[in-house]
C-alpha cells in the first residue's frame, strides 16, 4: 500500500474534521476520495503531506509515518491543489527554473512536452494567469520529477469542460505508473479515471474499494434509493445513497 | 537547494533591493559630503528622514524575503517541495547578507577610505558594523516576519507588540517610578543593552527555530509577547550593573584615596543657596506635633511630591589631573540597628552638577525623599546615609590644536578640525575616528601670553567597551567651546576677537576606576532639621 491511514482523527477546537478514519491506497491505482464539501478530504490530504498533524492516529505514506516526512519523501510526491499559493509575481519560466533546482531528477523533456500540450505562456506572470491556466501550470509542475505518488486536491474545481477534458485525457495519461490519489466532489470526471474509490462524509469513511466492488456493495442501497429511469448505478447515485444512509438517525457504524 | 531559492527571491525582490542600495548610497554620500562640521543645513536635515527610510526599507526587504515562503498557513508552495527547512532559513539569511550587508560593506569601506583612513584599520570595524546590524535589527525582523504571512499581518502584529511594550512600560514606571529602569541614562546602560540585544537575539533564534522546524505559530507569537514583556520588566539592578562595571575597571584601586564625608562644619552655617528646583516644596515647619501633615496640607497638590533638601558634603583625595563622575547616589535612613528603614534612588544632584574637579570639593548634595518617607520617618532621629557610585577619570593624553582652521590627527581622537561658529561665540572642535571615541574631554582656550580660559568639560558618561554603530562606521566628537557670551553676562579672558592667535588644549580623560563610597550623617530628625532654606542641619 502506498498510503495506509489508521484510526486517523483531527479536531479543530471542538469541531471533528476526521473521526477515526482508516484507509488503504494500493500502489499503481487511481484512487478517488469522494465527499461533499467539508467532508474532510482536504484535511486528510494535508495530514498525508505533513502540512498539519493528526490529533490521533497514524498515516504512513510511501512507508513512512507522515509526521516524519522530509524532503527525500517529498521529492517522490507531486501535489496539486486549487488553493495552492504560487508566487504570483514570478513568471512561468522563472517558476519552472526554480523547480528544476528543487528536484534532483527533473525531466526537461516531460516539462517541455507538458508546457507545449497545456500551452503555458513562459513570460506571463503567474498572478496574471486565469484560474484554469494556473491549475494547468500546477499540474505541469507536478509531473516532470516523476513522482511515485500524485496527490490532487479538487483538481477540476472551477475548470470549464474543455480544460477538464484536456486534463483527464492528456495529463493523466502521462502519469503512467504513478499512483494518483485524487479528492473531488466532481463525480462525473472521477468516474472516468478512478480504479479505486472511497467515500467520506463528516470525517467518517463510508466506503473504500475498487470500482468493481463498489457496484456489488451499492446494489442494496440503490434499491432503497431507486432513481427512476436509471439503467446503471452512477457514482453520484451510490454516494448519495451512502451519505443518506450514514446520516439517517438509526445509522449503524460505517463499514 | 539554497541557490534556486536565492534566484527566485532575487527575481521577485530586486526592485526593493535597488531601493535599499540607493538609500544606502545616499546616506553614505550625505555622511561623506557633510564632512566634519556637518555641512549645509538642508542635507543635514535630510539625513534623519533618510536614515529612517533606510531602516524601513531594510525591514521591509527582510520581511519580504521571509514572506516569499511564509511559515504560517497550509497552502504555501514550499511546503510540498523537497526543501530542507534549514536550507530555506539559511537561504533567507544569506539573501539578506548578500543584498543588504554586502553593498553596505563596500560603501562603508569607500566612505572610510574617502575620510582618509586605511582599509586595514577600517575593515574590522566595518565588518563589525554589518554583524551588529544583523544581530540587532535583521534577525529580530526575520523572526517577526516568520510568525506572520504577509506585510499587513506583520504591521498589525508589530503594532500590537508595540502597544504591549508601551502599556507594560507605563505600568512598570507607574509601579516602580524612577527605579523601573535603574541603569537608564547612565554610563552603565550598555550592560542592559547588551543583555537586551542578547535576549532579543536568543528569542529571535528560538522563534525562527520553532517556526522553521516545527511551524508552531501560536507558540512563537506567545514567545514574542513574553519577550517584549521581558524587555520591559527584565531590568538589571543598579548594584549588579555597577558591580560588573567595577569589575571591568582598567586601574583597580586608583580611587583608593577618594573619600566622601558629611561636612558638619558647613551645615552649621546658614545656607543662602536654596535647593529651589522644579517647584518642589522647599520649606518645612520646625514644630513636631503633626508638622508633616500640616506641611503637606498647606502645600496642596504637592502632598505626594518629594521633599527636597541639601546636604553639605566634602570630597577628598582628588588630584589635579583627575575628575570624578557621580554615576548615581542612593539615600538611606538607618534604624538603630544600622539597617535601612528606607533606601532608594536619590535623584538629587551635586551642586554644581557634572564632573567634580579637584578645585571644588566642598559641595552641596541635593536629596529628594518621597513624601511618604518624610511623613512616616521625619519625626524620628535617624542617621542618613548616602551611597555613591563613582567613576574616577584621569587625563590620559593632551593635544594642542589651533583654534581656527586647526587640523589634528591622533590615534585617540582620529582626524580633528576646528573653526569658529557663525556667531563667533564658540569654537567648534570636531573629530571623527574609527573605533571608540573618548566620551570625556576637557578643552582649554589658550592665548599667546600664557593666559587661559577655564577648562570646558564635556563628559557624557558611556562606559561601553564596544562601538554603538548602526548607521555610520565612523564615530564623531563634537565640542563647542564658548569664547563669548552673546548675553554679556559671562566674560572670558580670551575672546573670539583674537581667535587667530588662540589654541585649544584638549585633555582626553580616561576611566581609571569605578568605585562606591558612602557617607553617614549624625542622627537627625528631618522635620526639625530641614531648614527654611532647604538645607540640612543636625538637630
Amino acid at each position: 500500500m502506498i498510503i495506509e491511514a489508521h484510526e486517523l482523527a483531527k479536531s479543530y477546537g471542538g469541531f471533528a474534521a476526521l473521526r477515526g478514519l482508516s484507509l488503504q491506497v494500493p500502489e499503481g491505482s487511481v484512487f478517488a476520495l469522494l465527499g461533499a464539501n467539508g467532508a474532510g478530504k482536504t484535511t486528510l490530504i494535508k495530514i498525508l503531506l505533513n502540512i498539519i498533524g493528526p490529533t490521533s492516529g497514524v498515516v504512513r505514506v510511501l512507508g513512512t509515518d507522515s509526521r516524519e516526512m522530509g524532503p527525500a519523501l517529498l521529492a517522490n510526491i507531486g501535489y496539486v491543489s486549487e488553493s495552492q499559493l504560487l508566487p504570483r509575481r514570478l513568471r512561468v519560466e522563472e517558476f519552472f527554473r526554480y523547480l528544476r533546482g528543487c528536484y534532483q531528477h527533473w525531466d526537461r523533456e516531460t516539462e517541455a512536452a507538458l508546457r507545449r500540450q497545456l500551452q503555458l505562456p513562459a513570460e506571463r506572470r503567474i498572478g496574471a494567469l486565469s484560474h484554469g491556466m494556473r491549475m494547468k501550470m500546477a499540474l505541469a509542475c507536478a509531473l516532470p520529477f516523476r513522482p511515485r505518488l500524485l496527490i490532487l486536491d479538487e483538481p477540476f474545481s472551477g475548470l470549464d469542460a474543455l480544460v477538464r477534458e484536456e486534463l483527464v485525457s492528456g495529463f493523466l495519461q502521462r502519469a503512467q505508473e504513478t499512483t494518483i490519489f485524487l479528492s473531488s466532489h466532481e463525480l462525473d470526471e472521477v468516474e472516468r479515471i478512478a480504479t479505486h474509490v472511497a467515500f467520506i462524509d463528516a470525517g467518517q469513511l463510508l466506503f473504500q474499494g475498487s470500482i468493481a466492488s463498489l457496484n456489488a456493495h451499492a446494489e442494496p442501497l440503490l434499491q432503497e434509493n431507486a432513481t427512476p429511469g436509471r439503467q446503471r448505478a452512477a457514482l453520484r447515485d451510490v454516494f448519495i445513497a451512502m451519505a443518506r444512509r450514514a446520516r439517517a438517525p438509526d445509522a449503524a457504524t460505517p463499514p | 537547494m539554497i541557490r534556486p531559492i536565492l534566484r527566485k527571491d532575487w527575481s521577485l525582490l530586486w526592485p526593493l533591493v535597488a531601493i535599499v542600495v540607493v538609500l544606502q548610497i545616499a546616506l553614505t554620500w550625505f555622511a561623506h559630503s557633510s564632512g566634519l562640521f556637518g555641512g549645509e543645513l538642508a542635507p543635514r536635515e535630510l539625513r534623519r528622514p533618510l536614515t529612517m527610510a533606510w531602516f524601513a526599507a531594510i525591514g521591509a526587504l527582510v520581511a519580504a524575503v521571509v514572506h516569499q515562503d511564509p511559515i504560517p498557513g497550509v497552502d504555501q508552495d514550499w511546503l510540498i517541495r523537497p526543501v530542507p527547512r534549514s536550507e530555506l532559513l539559511l537561504s533567507k539569511l544569506l539573501f539578506v547578507v548578500l543584498v543588504v550587508c554586502g553593498p553596505m560593506l563596500v560603501l562603508d569601506c569607500a566612505r572610510v577610505l574617502a575620510a582618509g583612513f586605511s582599509l586595514s584599520a577600517a575593515l574590522p570595524v566595518v565588518l563589525y558594523k554589518e554583524v551588529y546590524l544583523l544581530i540587532c535589527f535583521v534577525i529580530p525582523v526575520m523572526a517577526l516576519a516568520a510568525i506572520t504571512a504577509t506585510m499587513a499581518e506583520l504591521l498589525v502584529f508589530g503594532a500590537a507588540l508595540l502597544a504591549i511594550f508601551a502599556a507594560a512600560l507605563s505600568a512598570d514606571a507607574w509601579l516602580l517610578g524612577a527605579e523601573h529602569c535603574p541603569t537608564c541614562d547612565s554610563g552603565v546602560s550598555w550592560i542592559q543593552h547588551v543583555l537586551r540585544h542578547a535576549g532579543v537575539l536568543v528569542g529571535a533564534g528560538v522563534v525562527l527555530a520553532v517556526q522553521y522546524y516545527h511551524r508552531r505559530t501560536t507558540v512563537s507569537r506567545a514567545l514574542a509577547v513574553i519577550g517584549v514583556l521581558a524587555l520591559v520588566f527584565g531590568q538589571l539592578p543598579w548594584r549588579v550593573a555597577f558591580g560588573v562595571q567595577r569589575w571591568l575597571s582598567p586601574a583597580p584601586h586608583a580611587a583608593q584615596a577618594i573619600h566622601f564625608a558629611y561636612d558638619e562644619e558647613r551645615s552649621r552655617a546658614p545656607q543662602q543657596e536654596s535647593a529651589a528646583a522644579s517647584g518642589l516644596p522647599q520649606s518645612t515647619p520646625r514644630n513636631t506635633d503633626g508638622a508633616a501633615e500640616r506641611y503637606f496640607e498647606r502645600h496642596g497638590p504637592a502632598r505626594t511630591a518629594p521633599v527636597l533638601f541639601q546636604l553639605p558634603v566634602r570630597i577628598d583625595g582628588l588630584k589635579p589631573d583627575e575628575l570624578l563622575l557621580v554615576d548615581r547616589s542612593d539615600v538611606a535612613l538607618l534604624g538603630p540597628d544600622g539597617m535601612p528603614r528606607y533606601r532608594g534612588l536619590n535623584p538629587g544632584e551635586l551642586d554644581r552638577p557634572g564632573p567634580v574637579q579637584a578645585a571644588g570639593l566642598a559641595l552641596m548634595q541635593a536629596i529628594a525623599l518621597p513624601a511618604r518617607v518624610y511623613r512616616d520617618l521625619g519625626a524620628e532621629q535617624l542617621p542618613l546615609r548616602l551611597d555613591y557610585s563613582i567613576t574616577l577619570m584621569k587625563v590620559r593624553s593632551q593635544h594642542v590644536i589651533s583654534a581656527t582652521d586647526g587640523v589634528l590627527r591622533t590615534a585617540e581622537l582620529g582626524a580633528c578640525a576646528t573653526r569658529p561658529d557663525e556667531s563667533g561665540s564658540s569654537i567648534q572642535l570636531r573629530c571623527q575616528k574609527i573605533g571608540l571615541m573618548p566620551f570625556c574631554v576637557g578643552v582649554t582656550v589658550r592665548g599667546p601670553e600664557g593666559r587661559n580660559n577655564p577648562e570646558f568639560l564635556q563628559c557624557d558618561p558611556d562606559y561601553r567597551p564596544y562601538l554603538p554603530t548602526l548607521t555610520d562606521a565612523l564615530n564623531r566628537l563634537a565640542v563647542d567651546v564658548p569664547v563669548r557670551d552673546p548675553t554679556g553676562l559671562t566674560h572670558y579672558a580670551l575672546e573670539a576677537a583674537n581667535i587667530g592667535t588662540l589654541q585649544l588644549l584638549i585633555k582626553v580623560y580616561a576611566v581609571q576606576e569605578h568605585a562606591v563610597r558612602s557617607l553617614v550623617t549624625p542622627r537627625i530628625r528631618l522635620i526639625e532639621a530641614i531648614t527654611r532654606e532647604g538645607s540640612l542641619s543636625p538637630g
